[in-house]
């Protein structure tokens, strides 16, 4: 009896920890955490689309029954979220830059911004 | 909704369609400092500010505006008259135009930009076309949230597109 409560308690136990530790990891770029995107649905940065890929498929799906975008699209800007997520990273280096009052390292991130940007208005 | 016509009717039907944009080198607004807001704020009042249809609107950093202000809002600038928190930008200056539709852009709310344009004439192709041009007009001082296999990137997946 014991052995067999044992065998279907296991993989409760197993999927309660796969979804704790889903829902303890968090963004790099905005912070946001699984737990806080279930909570509120709600993501905080373009990267999340990217970050939390694997769970946020199968529920885009049976949204809108679709993977794939058709229709419109910028005529001009970034088309790859990494891009993207870069400029968001460098913009917050910068700010910490200038709040720690290191002006060459924040006026270095903010040349890398004006570079990056750029490329995207150009494309 | 205009004002016009029979008015007694128990039911009203506008059509309103609605594009949800963000900026592309900034977290989306449930993430974004108040600094940054304000700083959203600010460079959306340089650019868009001087553009035809925008010149003497008020943008305001305001996250959860109520439905009901917004609609109000709307309500408002369709007859011509100055909404009372000034939430929404309204694009439609010819007085034929403004008697069918209202176009607005909202900032800072849910989403950096929420474009939308109610009509009541039912013509959805129409309302697609304001809408749409809105668009260009802000991607041409923005760069937007995009990735190809998802759209346009928003802060709710559900209304991804």
């Amino acid at each position: 009896m014991n052995s067999v409560l044992a065998n279907q308690i296991s993989p409760l136990k197993q999927a309660t920890e796969e979804m704790q530790d889903l829902d303890s990891r968090e963004c790099p770029i905005c912070g946001i955490s699984f737990y806080e995107f279930r909570q509120g649905g709600r993501l905080g940065c373009p990267h999340d689309y990217v970050f939390f890929s694997e769970e946020l498929e199968p529920l885009l799906h049976n949204v809108h029954g679709e993977n794939e975008h058709v229709g419109k699209e910028p005529k001009r800007g970034f088309h790859d979220t990494e891009s993207q997520t870069e400029l968001i990273r460098l913009r917050r280096e910068m700010k910490e830059a200038v709040e720690q009052e290191n002006y060459e390292q924040a006026s270095q991130l903010r040349d890398q911004i004006r570079t990056i940007a750029n490329k995207g208005a150009s494309e | 909704v205009t004002g016009k016509g029979v008015i007694d009717h128990d039911v009203v039907i506008s059509s309103r369609l609605c594009l949800a944009r963000n900026i592309a080198d900034y977290p989306f607004v449930c993430t974004c400092s108040l600094e940054q807001l304000e700083e959203i704020e600010a460079v959306v009042r340089k650019r868009l500010g001087d553009l035809p249809g925008f010149a003497g609107v008020s943008f305001e950093v305001r996250p959860g505006a109520t439905l009901q202000r917004q609609l109000l809002a709307e309500l408002e600038a369709v007859s011509q008259s100055e909404s009372p928190s000034q939430y929404f930008a309204n694009d439609t200056t010819g007085s034929s135009e403004m008697q069918r539709s209202t176009s607005a852009i909202e900032i800072n709310d849910e989403d950096h930009f929420r474009i939308s344009v109610t009509r009541s004439d039912g013509d959805l192709m129409a309302a697609w076309q304001s809408a749409s041009e809105l668009d260009d007009q802000i991607e041409e001082h923005f760069p937007i949230a995009f990735n190809p296999k998802w759209g346009y990137l928003t802060t709710s997946p559900w209304i991804i597109a």
